[in-house]
């Protein structure tokens, strides 16, 4: 295993010998490391050169790393804070409407006030568990689909999975990959700067 | 890797010494003003219901005291039984909180006093019933529990309202109206209220206890409900959560000489027998402290009901300790906002819990509206009218404590607990906690304090310098004891782990 001084930035040669799928442009660059250290002071540098659109990918979750890439805090919760309370006034309305109200002129769907156990019809006391449950089933809800949707979910190709060298990153090696699209992003420049923090390759995603 | 954590970080006290003395000295004489407050104003001389005050006000802080001892024991089992780290650098807190229950147990001996003596004064059947009094009484109410006719309908306009009973111990008034029970439901709610209103006080009322006299039930309950028996189990409760309270802090605090993880192990096989045991004893404990103050009420969740409000109180603590120490520089570099932050997160996760169980017991009860259960209710107000229900006439201000502790116990806490923000600013989560010590308190006052004279307004002297002398007593204690030891675990193996700890 040989740690190059001044890795070149290289294709992946497999792409080469790929006949059904034609590279057609560059849409990252990737740099490869062998350490968490080095990958963490790496993408420090990075977000102070300025960049936004990067990754860091590792085979295994890295304290601290969200600051380090400039990962602001998820909206998820405000996602499911906004779906309970939706759940809540759901449930609130319907178990009121249904049990307490009779509105002669809605014909069928003006609701029928209903005795039970010889309570009061707008027993909110009652309707509690109703009203908790569906506030529970709505969050759920928000949780799951709001965090599938705000990590553009589901994904089923992503071109960084061409690239043989990047199978390493569920094994031993850490990458960071930024996107072409960056603001900042410039083949020389972009290529000279991770070259300065000392990795062991630079590829070429293309896609 | 544990040389990338170094297991002392360096400008931080760690020992209290005589710092201590700045809240011990303090504490120990707001304790023995409020003991002294409380038994001239309650014991030496009786306000309106007599001795019985004094009792009720001493048993409401007691319990909220051992409630704070057994939350933080609660804490430590888990904590041991799961083999967290995270905890280490606020684990000493917890233990001492914990190994003061001996000192709580003391200081029950005057309910054991009050138990013993046999006059009724605090629980209603803790009676000597071989007595005149009480088989006069037996005589009486051979026939407490008949549902009569005139029993007032629940006012439908009210979302809160039980179902109301009023027990009477004559079955030939109950006989000749039932037959016009059936009619009962459409009477309109301002004849019911009159009615009730003037109805004369049945059989079996009795000025001081209300209707929880004695009865078939009381005779029923006699064999676990006696004074003896009682004295026996509350001994064997506090021996139990000493063991227990005791076996960890000492293993802790042998941890602190030599580092050697065999004692972690010894905690974990210790913790899975005692989370056990403390499971038993604490419902144990609530059933029989608090839940037979009312001998005819039962709810099999109470003691869920009690020890979640345990667990919220020994956080809360655990939080205002963290903060009084730091500001006095100590631990300053040992407990961080992480661990401050999941406090904060298992105090708001508790907080919920204990709705999730209040509401519970309130509901079922609420709808099965039987004649042992709803008077508990309509002392406190549940059904939030003046009406008389079963002999009692709730005065108003324990409804609105019941509707304060909805909101400010649940509703208000849930909402401001919610947000991450909070959690992790020293000074809102401080106040969040000093917050639900305050409710936590007023909980179990309002679990106790209802009972005395059926649903009369007390909140006075003996209850403030009861809960003063107390409280008193247990910071005086918990200080001292945290001055002889280290403020957080020496060598704990999982000590690193603890200090390096980070939420993501």
């Amino acid at each position: 295993m040989s740690i190059l001084e001044q890795p070149s930035l290289t294709r992946d040669p497999s792409l080469d010998a790929s006949v059904d799928i034609e590279p057609t442009e560059t849409v990252a660059v990737m740099a490869e490391y062998e350490t968490v250290q080095d990958v963490v002071d790496a993408a420090d540098t990075v977000r102070r050169a300025g960049y936004t659109r990067f990754d860091v990918h590792s085979p295994f979750p890295i304290h601290g790393v969200d600051g380090v890439v400039g990962i602001r805090m998820t909206k998820l919760p405000w996602i499911v804070l906004c779906c309970g309370l939706t759940g809540l006034a759901t449930a609130a309305f319907i178990t009121h409407y249904a049990n307490g109200f009779e509105i002669p002129f809605l014909g069928q769907f003006g609701g029928y006030k209903y005795l039970i156990s010889g309570k009061p019809y707008l027993s909110t006391a009652a309707f509690i568990p109703v009203m908790f449950e569906l506030t529970i089933l709505f969050s759920a809800f928000g949780a799951v689909f709001g965090m599938l949707l705000l990590n553009g979910l589901p994904m089923h190709y992503n071109p960084l999975l061409r690239s043989h060298r990047f199978k390493r990153v569920t094994d031993d090696r850490f990458f960071i990959v930024i996107e072409t699209g960056d603001a900042k992003y410039d083949e020389v420049q972009t290529t000279q700067l991770l070259r300065s923090t000392k990795p062991v390759a630079l590829e070429r995603v293309e896609d | 890797m544990a040389s990338n954590h170094p297991t002392t970080k360096p400008d931080e006290k760690l020992y209290l010494h005589e710092a201590s003395g700045a809240v011990f000295f303090p504490a120990a004489v707001v304790g023995a003003v409020g003991i002294l407050l409380a038994v001239v104003f309650g014991l030496i001389t009786p306000r309106d219901p007599g001795v019985g005050r004094f009792y009720h006000a001493y048993l409401v802080s007691l319990a909220f005291i051992m409630a704070i001892s057994l939350g933080s024991l609660f804490l430590l089992l888990v904590m041991h039984l799961l083999k967290a780290g995270w905890n280490v650098t606020i684990r000493r807190i917890l233990e001492t909180n914990a190994a003061a229950i001996p000192y709580v147990g003391l200081l029950a001996i005057p309910i054991l006093v009050s138990v013993l003596s046999q006059n009724a004064s605090l629980y209603p059947w803790a009676v000597d019933l071989k007595s005149d009094e009480a088989k006069a009484y037996k005589a009486k109410s051979e026939h407490a529990f008949v549902v009569p006719a005139d029993a007032p309908v629940a006012a439908a306009g009210s979302p809160l309202s039980t179902g109301t009973f009023i027990v009477s111990a004559d079955p030939a008034h109950a006989a000749s109206e039932a037959a016009g029970h059936a009619e009962g439901q459409s009477k309109d709610a301002a004849h019911d209220k009159g009615h009730g209103a003037h109805a004369p006080k049945p059989v079996g009322y009795h000025a001081k206890y209300g209707y929880k006299d004695f009865g078939d039930f009381t005779i029923a309950k006699q064999p676990w409900l006696n004074p003896y028996f009682f004295a026996v189990r509350i001994v064997v409760y506090f021996a139990i959560w000493t063991l227990l309270a005791r076996w960890l802090y000492s293993a802790s605090l042998k941890s602190d000489q030599t580092g050697d993880p065999e004692i972690n192990k010894t905690l974990t096989k210790r913790a899975a027998i005692g989370i056990m045991l403390f499971a038993l004893t604490v419902t144990g404990g609530a059933f029989d402290l608090l839940m037979s103050l009312d001998h005819h009420w039962y709810s099999t969740i109470f003691g869920v009901y009690f020890f979640a409000g345990a667990v919220i109180s020994a956080l809360a603590s655990c939080i205002v300790i963290v903060n009084v120490l730091q500001r006095g520089g100590f631990l300053t570099r040992s407990v961080t906002t992480e661990h401050l932050h999941d406090l904060g997160k298992l105090m708001f996760a508790f907080t919920f819990f204990w709705g999730y169980v209040a509401f519970s017991q309130f509901m079922l009860q609420w709808y099965a509206s039987i004649p042992e259960t709803t008077p508990w209710w309509a002392r406190r107000g549940a059904n939030l009218s003046s009406e008389e229900i079963n002999g009692s006439v709730p005065d108003g201000q324990y409804g609105a404590i019941s509707l304060v502790l909805l909101f400010g116990h649940l509703l208000i806490p849930f909402a401001f607990l919610l947000s991450r923000h909070i959690k992790r600013s020293r000074e809102l989560l401080l106040l969040g906690a000093g917050w639900m010590l305050v409710m936590c308190w007023l909980d179990i006052y309002w679990l106790v304090m209802p009972e005395l004279d059926n649903g009369k307004f007390f909140l006075g002297l003996p209850e403030i310098g009861a809960a003063l002398g107390l409280i008193g007593i247990f910071v005086a204690v918990v200080t001292r004891m945290l001055s002889n030891h280290p403020l957080r675990p020496l060598k704990d193996p999982r000590l690193p782990e603890a200090l390096a700890f980070h939420n993501i």
